[in-house]
């Protein structure tokens, strides 16, 4: 809808046979350039993630903010030092593992997440302003956070943040001193009110969080005892999120469907959205203070072990590439559709109903890439299922393993299904069926050449 | 006449109550007058066959992992417990870190015994006495008695009704990125000073139903003696010791020693981790001391000159004259030096002296305290006669003040800053977790 209302606008100034052919493309273009509002009533699935120990989850953005916030705070305080990355690593949020845990009156299975971040700075005054050696000053900022998420339904969680900063510096005698300052949340939560799986644009729910939280502000020096204060005290939070939009966002390489989330008042310029695609992920976050963006991180990088789709990559650059190659092909079918209807129509006004039209049409090449593949044959989805069973970090490897397969045109017979199985026997104990057996017959059968060579790329698999 | 006579009686008894409390009150008030302030703890020197031997608890428990699958149904709920027996066997040359240093080789062995239950392939959960038989070799350097090296083996046997189950076999050897110095002598009273080292440990042999360590371990500790009294074992000569603890950089106690100089060493002593991680509580039940050396040695140091109190980088002049006990000739006998891990050689006079020249250096050590820049021991050797002696200097600077000062400003420097950023993620880690 945004698109004609602004080709109308256009056109209306313009005119022009070729100035509307021209400003037709370049809106398509622009349209995707820009994170856009699809469909205004369109019923956003979003699944809620099955994770698996070494899934994870990268974000940009974070060193970004707070190297500004650090430069800020010193510009605030009259100090004029140049502050430099030397090295960082981005947010990384990974499962780490699946535990007994208590929290509260839960008892029973709980996914342990663990989120990293590191930044070294190096901070650099006017030569001889300082007592510094060098004028010279190191500043490392680790974030540490972990969290307990209970595997069956339960109101309770757990999360302790730690953000250390260490400043490592030299006296002019050349000896080395640091000192550290050390932030820690503990805090346990009951919430209660979720997001719904399924919501639509519009949607508002309220979650209401109470906190017991402990916090330690502590700081020491030259690796000696920690000076602490420790505080304890229970928070409410109470949370308003709003569905406003389902966009397609555009990342770097990429254009993602999701659904934008508000958190906060956005009539007030205070508020957080968030970008979330069908698969439950956060995709992307903005902060905003005053309507001015204060904090804004992007998924750079992930590995979801449990990938519904085994032709999917799992980077968002590989991802968005067949995201990226539908939206280009469906640019090049725009375009034909528009140049053939140009032809016909030459100066007539567009009609509404043909962008209806080509909307659907949209519409239907997505969904069209959206259908997983049928082909794929019954070997590479026994594999699947038994790697996700058996040894789920195989997984990570098994687009690789599949498009082995397909170039050799292994795993399309029988024949290949029972090797495989006698090759699994022999070293899990389990067939691709879940059959167990102890006993195992890979002795010397004969077989054809072809089926040779795959017994021999299954065993090099197995032994990898 | 009844009642008169028991007015008396409790007026005696009250008169008497009340003089035993003044005296008891003026014996107080005498003691705290002539309590002197307790000792600094100096370098002591060990002797060539001192052996102390203790009742040792081990706290196995700790062995055992309560959330790792693998342990479970694991019961050991009483500590294990032996003797220990530790000896001053040698003192030798070590090369550490591209230096030579003067060492103690110290052996230390034990058996210990207790009862406990653990899960076994195929036979599931067994019970029966745990056996373990420990043997170590430690060495100390002279100067400061920091701890270099330690190799040890372990062997844990469970004996059981079917037999015995090996549950661990192996040579555990432990080094140290710098010295793990637990005094930093000289210790003052109400010193307290920090270190930090990583400890590397690495296993050879079959470790069983255990999982070796990660390789590297890193060691914050601090330090403070402020407690001097008596210990609570009762020892001739040991009435009154220090006790000085040792705590992880949380302030969680990890070790103690209940340290006694005419025992030339610890009274009691808990340790963070005598072996694969677990603490031991040592009591001393004898001590047998070596055969003392038979020669004094006498330093003159040139006038002015503060032991405590060296400037970084000068020279420092030492007068050493060594009288034997059989008042022997030792002229033209040579003298070792060992100082900052290097060695020089002096040769003594017709009047079994020498003056010695060493330069105090520039070299911190590895114990941080407000007090003073770097401690370090300088070791005197007549060759001949291997007969050893030890003390230490202290090296200050101006630099001390610099540090805390530029410490300081570094605190203040980020103080504004540590919440600033802290808000972002807390809307990031909540929104992520939906």
């Amino acid at each position: 809808m945004e698109v004609l209302t602004s080709s109308q606008f256009l056109e209306n100034k313009q005119g022009g046979k070729m100035n509307k052919f021209a400003i037709l493309i370049t809106t398509l273009f622009l349209s995707i350039l820009i994170p856009m509002n699809v469909s205004g009533d369109e019923e956003f699935i979003v699944n809620t993630p099955e994770y698996l120990v070494g899934d994870f989850f990268q974000y940009s953005g974070y060193t970004n903010t707070i190297v500004n916030e650090y430069k800020n705070t010193l510009q605030n305080e009259g100090n004029n030092a140049e502050v430099t990355i030397l090295e960082h690593e981005e947010l990384l949020v990974n499962i780490a593992s699946f535990e007994e845990c208590e929290l509260k009156n839960y008892s029973g299975f709980c996914q342990r997440g663990k989120t990293s971040h590191f930044v070294n700075l190096s901070l650099e005054w006017e030569h001889n302003t300082t007592n510094y050696f060098d004028d010279q000053m190191y500043v490392l900022i680790r974030t540490n956070e972990e969290s307990l998420t209970p595997q069956s339904e339960s109101p309770w969680s757990w999360t302790k943040r730690v953000v250390l900063i260490t400043s490592i510096f030299k006296t002019n005698n050349n000896d080395e001193h640091n000192v550290e300052r050390r932030t820690t949340h503990e805090y346990t939560t009951h919430t209660s009110g979720k997001a719904p799986e399924i919501f639509s644009v519009g949607d508002t729910w309220i979650s209401l969080e109470n906190r017991e939280l402990r916090s330690e502000y502590s700081q020491r020096e030259n690796n000696g005892l920690w000076d602490k204060i420790i505080t304890n005290e229970n928070r409410t939070i109470t949370r308003l999120f709003t569905a406003t939009s389902f966009d397609l966002l555009n990342l770097e390489e990429s254009i993602i469907p999701v659904i934008s989330v508000i958190e906060g008042d956005k009539e007030d310029g205070n508020y957080t959205a968030t970008y979330i695609d069908e698969l439950g992920f956060v995709r992307k976050i903005e902060n905003f203070v005053n309507n001015e963006i204060s904090f804004s991180t992007d998924l750079e990088e992930y590995r979801y072990l449990r990938t519904p789709d085994p032709s999917a990559k799992q980077t968002v650059q590989m991802g968005s590439t067949c995201f990226g190659a539908f939206m280009a092909s469906s640019l090049i079918f725009v375009t034909i559709v528009f140049a053939n209807e140009y032809r016909k129509q030459k100066i007539q006004k567009i009609e509404l109903g043909e962008y209806n039209e080509l909307e659907v049409r949209l519409k239907e090449l997505k969904d069209k890439k959206k259908t997983p593949n049928n082909k794929e044959n019954k070997l590479k989805n026994k594999l699947r299922t038994f790697y996700l069973e058996h040894n789920p970090a195989k997984l990570e490897h098994l687009n690789e393993i599949i498009i082995k397969m397909e170039t050799n045109s292994f795993g399309d017979t029988e024949e290949h299904i029972e090797l495989l199985n006698m090759q699994l026997i022999s070293r899990y104990g389990v067939d691709l069926d879940g059959n167990k057996s102890d006993e195992s017959d890979e002795s010397d059968l004969e077989i054809p050449e072809s089926s040779k060579k795959f017994k021999e790329f299954m065993k090099s698999l197995l032994d990898d | 006449m009844q009642t008169s006579s028991r007015r008396l009686r409790a007026i005696l008894v009250s008169l008497l109550f009340f003089c035993m409390s003044l005296n008891l009150g003026s014996g107080l008030a005498e003691l705290e007058n002539i309590q002197e302030d307790p000792p600094n703890l100096e370098l002591y020197n060990m002797v060539i066959g001192d052996t102390w031997v203790f009742d040792t608890e081990l706290d196995a428990e700790s062995l055992i992992d309560p959330t790792d699958p693998e342990w479970y149904g694991t019961e050991i709920n009483q500590p294990l417990s032996g003797q220990t027996t530790r000896t001053v066997m040698g003192i030798k040359t070590m090369e550490y870190k591209s230096e030579n240093h003067t060492v103690y080789e110290i052996k230390q062995e034990g058996n210990y015994v207790g009862v406990g239950t653990f899960p076994a392939p195929v036979i599931g959960l067994i019970s029966g006495t745990m056996k373990v038989d420990y043997s170590s070799t430690m060495w100390f350097r002279l100067s400061d008695h920091s701890k270099l090296r330690e190799v040890s083996d372990i062997k844990i046997d469970l004996e059981h009704l079917a037999g015995v189950e090996q549950l661990l076999d192996t040579e555990v050897t432990r080094e140290f990125d710098t010295d793990a110095e637990y005094f930093d002598f000289p210790t003052l009273w109400n010193e307290t000073w920090t270190q930090t080292f990583i400890q590397n440990e690495s296993w050879n042999g079959d470790s069983g139903y255990f999982s070796p360590p990660g390789n590297e371990k890193l060691k914050e500790r601090a330090y403070g003696y402020n407690n001097y009294s008596a210990p609570p074992l009762v020892w001739n000569g040991c009435e009154v010791s220090s006790y000085v603890e040792q705590t992880n950089s949380e302030g969680e106690p990890t070790e103690y020693r209940w340290f006694c100089p005419s025992i030339r060493g610890s009274l009691i002593e808990w340790t963070e981790d005598i072996i694969l991680g677990v603490p031991a509580y040592s009591e001393l039940i004898s001590f047998t001391p070596g055969v003392v050396q038979t020669a004094q040695f006498v330093f003159v140091f040139e006038e002015g000159f503060d032991r405590s109190n060296v400037t970084l980088n000068t020279p420092i002049l030492i007068n050493l004259k060594i009288i034997l006990q059989n008042e022997s000739s030792l002229e033209n006998e040579n003298i070792t030096v060992n100082y900052l891990g290097k060695y020089s050689n002096w040769t003594l006079n017709e009047t079994n002296s020498v003056l010695i020249n060493i330069s105090s250096n520039l070299s911190k050590d590895s114990t941080t305290t407000l007090y003073d820049w770097a401690s370090h021991g300088v070791v005197i050797e007549l060759n001949s006669h291997s007969i050893f002696t030890a003390f230490t200097i202290t090296l200050n600077s101006s630099s001390i003040a610099e540090g805390i000062a530029l410490r300081s400003e570094s605190l203040e420097l980020m103080s504004g800053w540590r919440d600033g950023s802290f808000n972002f993620i807390t809307i990031f880690g909540e929104q992520t977790r939906w």
